[in-house]
């Protein structure tokens, strides 16, 4: 299609004329809304979306959140994702539910039995409540998406007060990104007579625990005495 | 004008006096909810400001974004493929399903692909389509185009859903919301891990980063776009952005301008394919003109270029509201669509939908991007005018209305004379038979003429 | 003051009243008012149909029309202050854009001229009755007009003002839509009525004819005596000993 390439182009030379008059680009406008207590306006927005909020001190108390949590919701196999945070929270004790890590699903039945999620956020923006997950920490897309309830592990030391802030900062990401998420909130349609009904696709429950304790970010820290 | 035409068609829709409660009610709440969620922000003004500009900025420069687009997505392993018309796009996606040996297809709400008619496509090449958006999901059972843009089957009851589920899908009956959201999950659960191609649109795309931007609520897009080993964006040239920041201010435009959220359930930004996740081994962008070079040819209309789909000019507008979507016999509906259609649908086909509006401007008071959608309505009349589309006896009656005004003596006499006639008995019957002034008889009476500047 | 008024076409033709109250009104504020094209038109009819022939033709005429040396043009409609004002530079020749030019800074609507420029809210009107508002698409969106017609009801005696609901959507004149697509207008027509049925007011106030004509057109039409549907100027021309003006 190298023929459509050109045509395309050369129609967009000429429909802007010989020396097309360029609008000067406007510098990125400031958020509106700052926030002053980032996780108690990170709590509030989860809650708002319909979420529940943790925090734990270390890595044995967000284990013990993640156990309480898979036994209020009853459930039997939990898919994990491979984020180190998620590495070093399931590794601080045991942790009395089956588990199967993404990737290593022995096939798409696992991924359709696993009733429960564990992934991990990179950052969070409060104002929105957003979780942000990379692909890149994660190693999967899905950890947080195909089970029906999701538990995200959110690092305190990756908060920001609004999206705009986490856009302005973190372009660079993108480069070792195939996919960035933006979460807030369970999955939710209004497609039928406009009546709000949650986890049509995603999961209709989520689960959030604030990690107030460091985040390991490679091999090398991983291997530290927990 | 067509025998299909807007007029016919609409109505129909006025008729249907449940069609038009239901519109009434959900155009409304759609509205209320963007209502106070813009005002929730300090600067809504400011950042409508904002983002049209930034739209206006990329489009004068619009061939070196792509550009920059097309090096950033192949940089991160992506491919790049650009479409001139609807039917290249569709060839170029049923080429990359050949080349890959795929047969089923999962496709998230696109309202692009609905323009290029790529399920028809794809269905005459053994590849089967199936749409996993809710609401889209629910029109392919029932052989539809989507309403509206953002809420496809805003025509329809939970109880026509109901009906449709139970006939397409051998079930009992249910009219619970919640109860036919978790049949659909389950069905299309299958769907999602048999197909090998994922087909998404875009809602925005940063040429900065080479990133595509998937906004929604549901999660199918996020399946759509991770679980087949291929995955196809179709995206319309205008979707870019220069700057990764710009999302900042683009996202919550749009979501608060849609659905009144602050930000929607998932935004997924997609760059290339999968490196050390399970995301697809391919990733193709179709970049599409079919149409859109020439309205960027146009200083006005090129501003339609702008639209981010959020849909509020579309939920504020009277016309919609009691037409519905099908009356405008186009992907795209509402104020919005009578101004793109022409250019994306089909020129002459189209050239009767800048008629079907009253002026009214409630859509450019809306518009998050600050489209001047009344004026670009106005500029299409004329073209279509022009081209000799316009209704041919509202062009005979101001040419004579406009003869009687350069000729005021000769008014003053057709006038006396309609006077006169005016109120003879049986008169109303008369004028009731004349063309527009039957149409305006249809409900409303003739008021008495009067003697311009007699004492009284 | 020296104001022209100009009544439009609508006006002139099937609503002078409306003109002859707009006069009251201004004279009985100590202005002296002339009347300019009486039974002529803006052009807005052509503009809204996209026909840029006529409407330079209708326009250009309405140019030549004699100001008597007038300070100001008041027009009792925000549709064709809005045609005069924003449409109407587009149809004419580098020429007679001068005329024009001259002209636009001192074309006023007939509420915005009373609030804006004379800064008048109580113009001594009164009138015993429920009224409700209905804004008309041009003069709140076009001029931008949001409060003043309201600021003038608010001062007249004996009205009382009753909400309409929605009262800020189009009622479905449109101009040439009301007769392209009558079952669409018809429709919108009849919800406008029903919001006003059921605001229980006794007349209906707006500012522009078009709106006037497609509403009460359709009361009439359906024999429904009530409410009245009333040009602001029609209220604001209302002394009590006068009754009905």
């Amino acid at each position: 299609m190298k023929d459509a390439k050109a045509e395309i182009l050369a129609r967009i030379r000429r429909g802007l004329g010989e020396s097309p008059q360029t609008e000067p680009l406007p510098a990125p406008l400031d958020p509106a809304l700052s926030v002053e207590d980032l996780e108690e306006a990170f709590r509030k927005a989860v809650e708002g979306l319909g979420g529940s909020w943790h925090a734990a001190e270390d890595p044995i108390q967000a284990l013990k959140a993640v156990q309480s949590l898979t036994e209020k919701e009853e459930a039997n196999l939990c898919l994990l994702s491979r984020h180190p945070l998620v590495e070093r929270v399931v590794n601080s004790g045991p942790l009395e539910i089956s588990c199967v890590r993404a990737g290593q699903a022995a096939d798409m039945e696992d991924l359709e039995r696993a009733d429960i999620g564990l992934a991990a956020a990179t950052w969070g923006a409060a104002s929105t409540g957003t979780l942000i997950l990379s692909a890149a920490d994660e190693g999967t897309r899905i950890a947080s998406l195909s089970p029906p309830v999701s538990i995200v592990l959110l690092p305190a030391s990756g908060l920001c007060s609004d999206l705009s802030e986490f856009f302005d900062h973190q372009s660079a990401e993108t480069a070792r990104n195939s996919a960035l998420t933006l979460v807030s909130g369970p999955s939710r349609t209004g497609d039928i007579e406009l009546t709000l009904s949650t986890g049509v696709h995603g999961p209709g429950v989520l689960h959030v625990i604030l990690c107030r304790f460091q985040s390991q970010t490679g091999p090398a820290t991983e291997q530290e005495p927990l | 004008m067509a025998e299909r035409g807007f007029r016919k068609q609409s109505t129909t829709a006025v008729s249907d006096s449940g069609l038009r409660a239901a519109l009434d009610h959900f155009t409304g709440a759609f509205v209320r909810m963007r209502e106070s969620a813009q005002d929730e922000l300090p600067n809504w003004e400011e950042m409508r400001r904002c983002a049209h500009r930034i739209k206006a900025h990329t489009m004068t420069r619009l061939d070196d974004y792509l550009l920059q687009l097309e090096s950033k997505l192949e940089a991160a392993g992506g491919q790049v493929l650009w479409a001139r018309t609807a039917e290249e796009a569709s060839a170029v996606i049923v080429d990359i399903a050949g080349r890959h040996g795929c047969k089923r297809a999962v496709k998230s709400k696109s309202m692009t692909s609905e323009e290029v008619h790529l399920n028809e496509a794809l269905q005459r090449a053994g590849v089967t389509p199936v749409e996993t958006d809710l609401g889209e999901y629910v029109a392919q059972l029932a052989q539809e185009r989507p309403s509206h843009i953002l809420a496809p089957i805003i025509h329809k009851t939970r109880q026509d859903v109901g009906r449709l589920l139970a006939e397409k899908l051998k079930i009992p009956y249910t009219e619970e919301v919640e109860e036919m959201t978790r049949i659909a999950r389950s069905t299309l659960r299958r769907d999602f891990f048999s197909a090998d191609l994922g087909i998404s649109g875009a809602n925005f795309a940063v040429a900065e980063t080479g990133t595509l931007v998937i906004v929604e609520n549901e999660g199918n897009a996020r399946l759509s776009t991770s679980l087949p080993r291929v995955h196809v964006v179709l995206m319309g040239i205008e979707k870019l952005l220069p700057r990764f920041a710009d999302l900042g201010l683009f996202l919550p435009l749009l979501t608060r301008a849609a659905t009144g959220q602050k930000m929607s359930s998932y935004v997924s930004l997609i760059t290339g394919p999968r490196q050390q996740d399970d995301g697809p081994d391919h990733l193709y962008v179709v970049l599409l003109d079919n149409g859109r070079s020439q309205m960027l040819a146009d200083p006005l209309m090129r501003q339609a270029l702008y639209c981010i789909r959020c849909s509020a000019c579309i939920n504020i507008c009277p016309v919609y509201k009691r037409t519905g979507g099908h009356s405008y016999d186009s992907v795209y509906p509402g104020p919005i669509g009578s101004v793109i259609s022409p250019f994306l649908m089909g020129r002459d086909s189209h050239s009767e939908l800048p008629f079907a509006s009253t002026l009214c401007g409630a859509c450019a008071e809306v518009c998050p991007m600050r489209i001047p959608l009344p004026e670009q309505l106005l500029s299409l009349r004329r073209q279509a005018a022009d081209r000799g589309r316009s209704n041919p006896h509202l062009g005979r009656a101001l040419r004579m209305w406009s003869f009687l005004q350069r000729h005021p003596r000769l008014r003053g006499l057709v006038l006396a004379m309609a006077r006169t006639v005016q109120r003879l008995p049986g008169s109303s019957a008369l004028f009731s038979r004349l063309p527009l002034l039957g149409e305006w008889s249809s409900f409303r009476s003739l008021p008495s003429l009067s003697r311009p500047g007699a004492k009284r | 003051m020296r104001i022209a008024l100009f009544p439009t076409c609508l006006v002139s033709h099937f609503r002078p009243r409306v003109a002859d109250c707009a006069e009251a009104v201004l004279r009985r504020l100590g202005h002296q008012v002339t009347r300019m094209g009486e039974g002529s038109c803006c052009g807005q009819p052509a503009h809204s149909a996209g026909s840029p022939a006529e409407a330079g033709q209708v326009g250009r005429l309405w140019l030549g029309n004699d100001l008597n040396d007038a300070d100001y043009v008041v027009i009792p409609s925000g549709s064709c202050t809005a045609m005069l004002r924003h449409h109407l530079q587009h149809y004419l020749a580098p020429q007679e854009q001068q005329r024009l030019d001259e002209l636009r800074p001192r074309i006023y609507e007939f509420s915005e001229f009373l609030v804006d420029v004379l800064e008048v809210e109580d113009v001594g009107a009164s009138r015993r009755g429920r009224g409700a508002y209905h804004a008309s698409c041009h003069l709140l969106r076009d001029l931008g007009v949001r409060s003043a017609p309201l600021k003038l009801l608010q001062r007249v005696k004996g009205l009382e003002l009753t909400p309409l609901e929605k009262y800020d959507e189009c009622c479905g004149f449109g101009g040439v839509f009301s007769v392209l697509y009558p079952e669409v207008s018809e429709a919108m027509a009849a919800d406008k009525i029903r919001n006003l049925q059921a605001s229980r007011a006794d007349m209906l106030i707006l500012s522009d004819a078009g709106c006037l004509l497609q509403i009460e057109g359709a009361l009439r039409k359906a024999h429904s005596k009530r409410p009245s549907v009333l040009h602001l100027a029609e209220v604001l021309a209302g002394r009590s000993e006068e009754a009905h003006g």
